[in-house]
């Protein structure tokens, strides 16, 4: 099977050859040509601009020149082109695929407009022309050529081949777009056999039903032959039937699904809400602190006026001595003696020596200024300013810091408000009633469908049983054919089943092994990540060490996770698919950190064939080039020339 | 303490306010007492040689019923900055500290805080210089 896919892989690959645009948006005139083959060993095609110069423009010229509608032509033109003259606007592509060798162009025609305000009127249709081997393929109308275009590479498919490493993570959305699932069919080759499948099954039913026509005209026994026809009503019905419940089914799921993101959205909210009522409750324990505290200041602001003159009281204390005044120190030594029994010398005080003292203590008396020093001096050790000023401050700088405390919690609850818009409470409960009759309808619907599809196949072994037996016994060349057709539609189709369980089955797997390998790879925390599981819907799910898979958006990945999720998918199903077409890569980087961006790098050149990648020089530096330089085979630079044509982008080839 | 300075138990503490004393200490409870407030009031009236325009009618307090050191912190002010033998000195005492709670409401009125740090720190800073002059009128 592996290597029966490999040749079909290199019978279905598509390698752009050449890029030719003409007044396609800021590329003016017919000259803006890209060489872009790949040489052997060399697949990958460096395409460098500044923002707005050029390379999301070149990308939606290729969009435009496989799928362009007529719808968007206008928006495409060159501005200076249609204020100039009337003229053409044209994208052509030159390739190989599946051997041959193709040219498409798509082109419209466009009137002079000089009102930079409005877009060009465009003169007719669009035109498609494709040649083949230098043949020009005839296709009448607008959707035979579509139809040529989507068989090479389907518009369904391509967005697994251009795509946008910024927007990338879309591809991990859940639940998948609505058509995602046929996409990826298509790209690994499946969409097709389930085609076949369906087409053999209607082709098998339409025969059934002019077999019972036939059997109705020629058979004898004409109650039975309208008794089986009736059978097939019956079943035609129960199909219809169960149709409708599968339907049912997936709507329900649908509910659930949706329910459960709600829920979960919600039920964040709720934690939300709690941490809130956590924080609310710290806050007013805080501000409980923050009035104990402005009660201690206050009541310290009794000591604001002593606060307040202190240094006045410490300058007063540090006053000359009065002892330095002449004559003052003999007057205190008198008036001291005067009051004690003995002299520092030991002599007694007696009455001769205190009346000979008496006079000059008698002289003995404080200056104002000196009573002030000795009154500031009492005062001060009396207070202790110090250790009140020291006090004070001590509890400011616990208000402040308790104020701090308070704001950056307030700003949590702020940010908190912003995001609980709504009481969760009336949401959830709602929510969970919902998922819980929509689970209930689940499981009376499948358990109907089941009873039916029982019904079903006893039903349709009998009816193919009668019918045969009535085709046999009317001995009918023509309902023998009849038959023979049946029984080969029947057998085809069985064949196909087969290989389509087969293929499913594998190609999944390969896929799901191989993007898991990639993301292992690519990834910054290979020891959390198990890697990636693909549901039957195909939405990505991600697994990591020792838990069951989930969903993508359960596990809240960062962006840059969700890019490296995403283009490891992209990766393997480019290594598996049927279809093998170049990869456009617009802003490769994207917003990745440094590890992821440098896993990236080193495997682009392993995405495809042919790597085409857009990037503006803050994305890729030299340094990052120099790590893919080995399989670069071409290296563009749009640039533009600012000071004659700002609006124009030129094309330069580099390297 | 035993000062070498006193003023008079029965004299009595004015002021040509009395309703910015019942706004901070009544109803805005910034100071436990009047007297706290007289005595801040008096200490920035001096530091910045403040003077009431208005005479002080309203009794606030008597000397004797000032509590923490606020009668002695009165008394050294009183004899440092007024005492001059004059019967007006206690009147200019008390129109320098009117003119100290002016400024004190002005600036809660401005700023709708009282910021006590705010004015340890300019006292620190503006002491000295006052000083030199109260000191030199003493010699």
């Amino acid at each position: 099977m592996e290597k029966e896919l490999k040749c079909r892989r290199r019978f279905n690959l598509m390698i752009i050859q050449k890029i030719e645009l003409q007044n396609f948006r800021p590329f003016y005139g017919p000259n803006n040509k890209l060489n872009i083959s790949p040489k052997e060993d060399r697949n990958v095609i460096l395409i460098k601009a500044l923002n707005d110069v050029g390379k999301t423009s070149l990308f939606e010229a290729l969009r435009f020149c496989l799928y362009g509608t007529k719808r968007a032509a206008a928006s495409h033109v060159n501005r200076k082109a249609s204020s100039e003259n009337d003229g053409t606007m044209s994208v052509k592509l030159t390739f190989h695929h599946n051997f041959d060798q193709y040219e498409i162009i798509r082109q419209v025609d466009f009137k002079q407009n000089t009102d930079p305000n409005t877009l060009p009127d465009l003169k007719g249709d669009i035109q498609l022309k494709i040649t083949k081997d230098g043949v020009p393929q005839k296709l009448e109308t607008i959707y035979e050529q579509n139809d040529y275009v989507e068989s090479i590479l389907p518009k369904g498919a391509s967005k697994y081949f251009l795509f946008d490493g910024e927007k990338i993570q879309e591809y991990t959305k859940h639940p998948p777009e609505k058509n995602a699932k046929d996409a990826i069919e298509m790209v690994l080759g499946i969409r097709e056999l389930l085609n076949a499948r369906d087409d053999l099954k209607t082709i098998e039913n339409d025969l059934s039903r002019e077999l019972d026509d036939l059997l109705r005209k020629q058979a004898k026994d004409k109650n039975e032959a309208e008794d089986i026809e009736r059978k097939r009503k019956n079943t035609e019905k129960l199909k219809d039937e169960i149709n409708s419940h599968t339907d049912q089914m997936r709507h329900m799921q649908e509910i659930i699904d949706a329910c459960d993101k709600d829920l979960e959205k919600f039920k964040e909210i709720r934690e939300k809400a709690k941490r809130r009522k956590a924080l609310e409750e710290q806050v007013k324990s805080i501000q409980q602190t923050i009035d104990e505290t402005d009660e201690q200041l206050r009541k310290r602001n009794k000591n604001a006026g002593i606060l307040f003159v202190s240094p006045l009281l410490n300058i007063l204390k540090s006053l000359s001595s009065p002892l330095t005044i002449p004559k003052q120190w003999e007057r205190a030594a008198a008036k001291a003696l005067m009051d004690v029994d003995y002299c520092i010398c030991g002599a007694k005080m007696d009455e001769e020596i205190r009346k000979r003292l008496a006079p000059l203590a008698s002289e003995f008396k404080l200056t104002k200024a000196e009573r002030i020093k000795e009154d500031s001096t009492d005062l001060i050790a009396d207070t202790e300013p110090k250790s009140l000023r020291k006090e004070l401050f001590g509890l400011i700088e616990e208000k402040v810091g308790l104020e701090e405390d308070k704001k950056g919690i307030k700003g949590l609850i702020e940010d908190l408000n912003k995001e609980i818009k709504e009481d969760p409470e009336e949401k959830i409960q709602t929510l969970e009633k919902t998922r819980q009759k929509a689970s209930e309808d689940l499981k009376i619907y499948r358990t109907e469908k089941d009873e039916k599809v029982g019904v079903l196949k006893k039903e349709e072994a009998e009816y193919k049983k009668r019918q045969h037996a009535l085709a046999t016994e009317t001995h009918s060349e023509e309902i023998k054919q009849k038959q023979d057709h049946i029984y080969t539609c029947e057998s085809a189709r069985k064949a196909i089943e087969e290989v389509i369980d087969t293929l499913v089955e594998t190609r999944k797997n390969d896929v799901e092994k191989l993007s898991s390998a990639v993301f292992k790879q690519l990834t910054n925390r290979p020891e959390y990540y198990e890697g990636i599981v693909i549901a039957d819907d195909y939405e990505l799910l991600v697994k990591t060490v020792g838990s069951e898979p989930r969903h993508i958006w359960r596990q809240d990945p960062s962006s840059g996770a969700s890019q490296i999720l995403a283009t490891s998918f992209i990766a393997a199903l480019n290594r598996y698919t049927a279809r093998e077409a170049p990869v456009v890569i617009d802003t490769p980087i994207g917003r990745l950190d440094t590890i992821h961006k440098e896993n990236l790098i080193n495997f682009y050149p392993e995405l495809g064939p042919q790597v085409i990648i857009l990037y503006q020089p803050e994305e890729l530096d030299d340094t990052d080039i120099a790590k893919i330089r080995q399989y670069v085979a071409k290296e563009y630079e749009f640039t533009r020339d600012l000071a004659y044509h700002p609006d124009i982008t030129l094309i330069k080839e580099v390297g | 303490m035993m000062g070498n300075f006193s003023l008079n138990d029965d004299t009595m503490v004015q002021t040509a306010y009395p309703e910015y004393y019942e706004e901070f200490v009544l109803n805005k409870k910034i100071f436990p007492k009047r007297y706290h407030l007289f005595v801040l009031a008096l200490g920035l009236g001096v530091l910045k040689g403040l003077k009431s325009e208005k005479k002080p009618y309203r009794d606030t307090v008597r000397i004797r019923d000032i509590k923490d050191n606020g009668r002695e912190t009165i008394e050294i002010i009183y004899s440092l900055a007024f005492d001059k033998g004059g019967k007006d000195d206690w009147v200019d005492l008390l129109m320098c500290a009117d003119g100290g709670l002016e400024l004190i409401r002005q600036e809660y009125q401005t700023q709708g805080a009282f910021d006590l740090p705010r004015l340890l720190d300019e006292a620190e800073s503006l002491w000295p210089d006052r000083a030199k002059e109260l000191i030199g009128g003493l010699e």
